[in-house]
């Protein structure tokens, strides 16, 4: 299972190119925000683009640095580096096939991000068409109306990209569809907290899973051994910045801990915007029913309160019996850094945060963990 | 020392408004928080005092008491490296009463902000750990392409810049900040009294617009920016009063009677700038400097702009017009398409030589306004730093880096 998911998990994108050449729009989706089920009613496969993926794949790598060079100069350097990846690659052409790609107002960088895209594209320096989702998140009638409204010029936009409207069937069979991934990505959940799996194998399940077609996802994550025992490893709780690629969880894993459990949204969040068993016949309902899973969905840092986001905290670290927590905030990831004063008198357990440039230095971290390991 | 009377006006003005408004407070009078970028004419309207959080964060800086104010927020737990101009005021309540400007911030009963960016909102919810302490956030929705020029739209035509549906959860958003402040205050919000603030609203807007087109079409230029920014922004967070409206016709008059005299800034006034972004409020005299060598003269900030083409709104319900007013007035700074549209707009009506663009951590789109003057022949000097974070600023640096700038436009 570990193998066939990392294999899944570095094919990802070479699967969406695949499936563009063969027919099917892929559009492409940036945050957790962007309900992908809509994707898969207009008729095309929803890939969502995770930063320091697409960096894998051969096309790209000639023009690398150029294209992380012209990221920056676009958007400046005080942004958090997982949008400068992000567009980097997409400077580089490997996401040329893309029908478009529809970005969450679910931080800054993604919000900043969107502009720079807009403006290329409007210019005529780039070919893939973006469009923002606004997604606002209050829990108050007037966010849940504005942000049905989103949703419903999303559904417009979809049909722009891929010449088909979303029908009450079309909608139906994604709803079944998604809601079997979700079920499996379930599992996945369980057998990392009951320490059958790996958090590397439940980061690469999880991407799978909103990365890939429905039935591809559904074909890697079900009734497969679930691969490594995990119980002699320090069970880590990962707060802070949303991971970029993998190598944050090989970092961790190689150091002596696992990672049970976090609240970035490539992880356990996915699966705590519940959808109805039966999505309700009409599409505007519909709509509604989405904007309020998301609306009452775990806290993201960017978009919620310090108390919310301490509560989650504290909710996650018990719910996966985490015996340490550990915050990695890289820079200009500002929303992080102001949750962890109330996280940390909250956990209950040793705690650590491991900021700035750190964030992303391997032996950094490897020793977060080992004192995180002498603590507990 | 400033050469306008209405600047010095103005300044007196606030400095006994300040006093009087710290009195009520010891009094036991409620007053509000209230960042630059959320609506404060409800407040306004139903008589409860409020101070911005910028106007007090420029303070703040002017007083050198900065640096101090985020040990402070580090004090509290917090990141002193995050949101610095939003954050200060925080900050500097832990300032010792000989250090604090003006007397110190009072504690506020309310505070009120967008939820601008990833942590303004963070920002103002720290001030909640006073339990004595409310917030009240509007949602931040994100600007959309608008369907012409804005600044010739906004004042009726509004839905066509900022879309219907985000001016619709502003204005709802307003309705329960009334409902909210009514429970809390026990006051009574009359649409009429709304309406009033409004129109006086739109009569200094109309004035500064006035005063900016005098500016913009005057050779050689007759005030300075650092003498038009108090002039202009002290009224504007007294906007909707008589007071404010007056102060506005007092600067216009003021203006047309410099021109009219043949009053100039520099002896010799060979190259005009423009200073796009914040102010640096540690070090006004910046925009003196190179005067004297350069013949170079600022003749333009976005706070005489903003207000001459921002903020006015005719509408029939003055809730929805005030939102209308809200929903996008930081999209019109910051926000491609947008502000890099009326930045050139504005290069070209007054007539620029070159820019100098202050590039704060904080703000989108940056890259596309430089690049924007750039390809209407506008040269641009970036220099990236807070005007709120001394830390992050080198004086001797940006004066090397103007200087260069300044003397490749000769």
């Amino acid at each position: 299972m570990t193998a066939a998911l990392e294999r899944a998990y570095l094919e990802l994108l070479p699967s969406a190119r695949q499936r563009a050449e063969s027919g099917q729009p892929v559009v492409g989706i940036v945050g957790r925000d962007v309900p992908a089920v809509l994707v898969s009613a207009a008729g095309a496969q929803p890939y969502r683009l995770g930063a320091g993926r697409q960096a894998a794949a051969p096309s790209a790598a000639p023009s690398a640095a150029q294209s992380a060079a012209e990221a920056t100069a676009i958007m400046g350097g005080a942004v958090d580096r997982a949008a400068l990846v992000l567009l980097a690659e997409i400077l580089s052409g490997s996401l040329d096939f893309l029908a478009g790609i529809l970005i969450a107002h679910d931080c800054e960088a993604s919000v900043r991000l969107h502009f720079a895209l807009q403006e290329l594209y409007r210019r005529g320096s780039s070919t893939i068409p973006v469009h923002l989702v606004d997604q606002v998140h209050l829990d108050r009638p007037s966010t849940l109306r504005f942000n049905t409204h989103q949703l419903e010029a999303m559904t417009d936009v979809l049909r722009s990209w891929t010449g088909s409207g979303i029908t009450r069937d079309a909608l139906e069979s994604a709803h079944a569809e998604h809601s079997m991934v979700r079920a499996s990505l379930s599992d996945v959940q369980v057998a990392r907290r009951t320490r059958r799996m790996s958090g590397l194998s439940a980061l690469h399940a999880y991407a799978v899973g909103v990365g890939s077609s429905p039935a591809a996802a559904l074909a890697l994550l079900e009734g497969r051994e679930r691969g490594a025992d995990t119980a002699d490893a320090l069970p880590v709780f990962l707060t802070g910045s949303a991971p970029i690629g993998d190598e944050l969880y090989r970092a961790i894993e190689d150091a002596g801990a696992v990672v049970v459990g976090e609240d970035h949204d490539w992880g356990d969040p996915i699966l705590s915007d519940l959808l109805p068993e039966r999505l309700p016949a009409e599409l505007p309902d519909a709509l509604r029913e989405l904007a309020l899973s998301r609306l009452h969905g775990d806290p993201a840092s960017a978009s919620s309160t310090m108390a919310a986001r301490a509560a989650a905290t504290r909710s996650g670290v018990e719910a996966t019996r985490a015996r340490a927590l550990l915050s990695i905030v890289r820079p200009h990831d500002e929303a992080p850094l102001w949750d962890w004063k109330r996280q940390r008198e909250l956990a209950g357990v040793p705690h650590l945060e491991v900021r700035g440039e750190a964030a992303e230095d391997p032996s950094a971290v490897a020793a977060a963990i080992g004192e995180l390991r002498a603590a507990s | 020392m400033t050469r306008l009377a209405s600047a010095s006006a103005a300044l007196a003005h606030q400095r006994a408004w300040f006093r009087d408004l710290q009195q009520a407070a010891a009094d036991g009078q409620d007053f509000a928080l209230v960042n630059a970028d959320a609506p404060q004419e409800i407040l306004r309207a139903m008589d409860i005092p409020y101070v911005v959080n910028q106007w007090w964060a420029s303070i703040v800086t002017a007083k050198q008491a900065a640096a101090q104010s985020l040990e402070g927020v580090a004090e509290l737990g917090y990141p002193d490296d995050s949101r610095q101009y939003d954050v200060l005021a925080l900050g500097s309540r832990s300032l010792e009463a000989d250090r604090a400007p003006w007397g110190g911030l009072p504690k506020p009963r309310f505070v009120i902000a967008e939820l601008s960016g990833d942590a303004t909102g963070k920002v103002f919810e720290a001030w909640t750990d006073d339990p004595a302490i409310e917030f009240f956030a509007y949602e931040r929705t994100v600007a959309i392409p608008p369907e012409g020029p804005w600044w010739d739209l906004v004042p009726h035509e509004w839905d066509r810049v900022f879309g219907r549906e985000r001016i619709e959860l502003m204005a709802e958003e307003n309705r329960l900040l009334i409902e909210w402040l009514e429970e809390r205050t026990g006051r009574r919000f009359e649409p009429a009294r709304l309406e009033q603030v409004m129109d006086l609203i739109n009569e200094q807007e109309e004035l500064n617009r006035q005063t900016r087109d005098l500016i913009a079409a005057a050779r050689p230029t007759p005030v300075r920016v650092s003498d038009t920014i108090p002039a202009v922004m002290i009224p504007q967070w007294h906007r909707g009063s008589e007071w404010a409206r007056d102060a506005a016709r007092e600067l216009r008059d003021e203006v047309a009677a410099l021109i009219a005299d043949g009053s100039t800034v520099a002896q010799d006034e060979r190259l005009r700038l423009m200073w796009v972004g914040r102010g640096l409020w540690g070090d006004t005299s910046l925009y003196r400097r190179f005067e004297e060598e350069h013949g170079a003269v600022f003749v333009w900030s976005m706070y005489l702009a903003i207000a001459a083409d921002g903020y006015i709104r005719y509408g029939s319900d003055p809730i929805e017009t005030l939102a209308a007013r809200f929903v996008g007035i930081t999209d019109l700074l910051y926000a491609p398409p947008l502000a890099p549209q009326w930045y050139v707009k504005e290069a070209k009506g007054h007539g620029v030589d070159g820019v100098v663009h202050l590039v704060a951590d904080d703000v989108p789109g940056a890259s596309f306004i430089t690049l924007a003057l750039q390809e209407a022949g506008i040269p641009v000097l970036e220099i990236r730093a807070s005007n709120a974070d001394p830390r992050t600023l080198d004086p001797g640096a940006i004066e090397a880096m103007m200087a260069d700038f300044i003397g490749g436009l000769g």
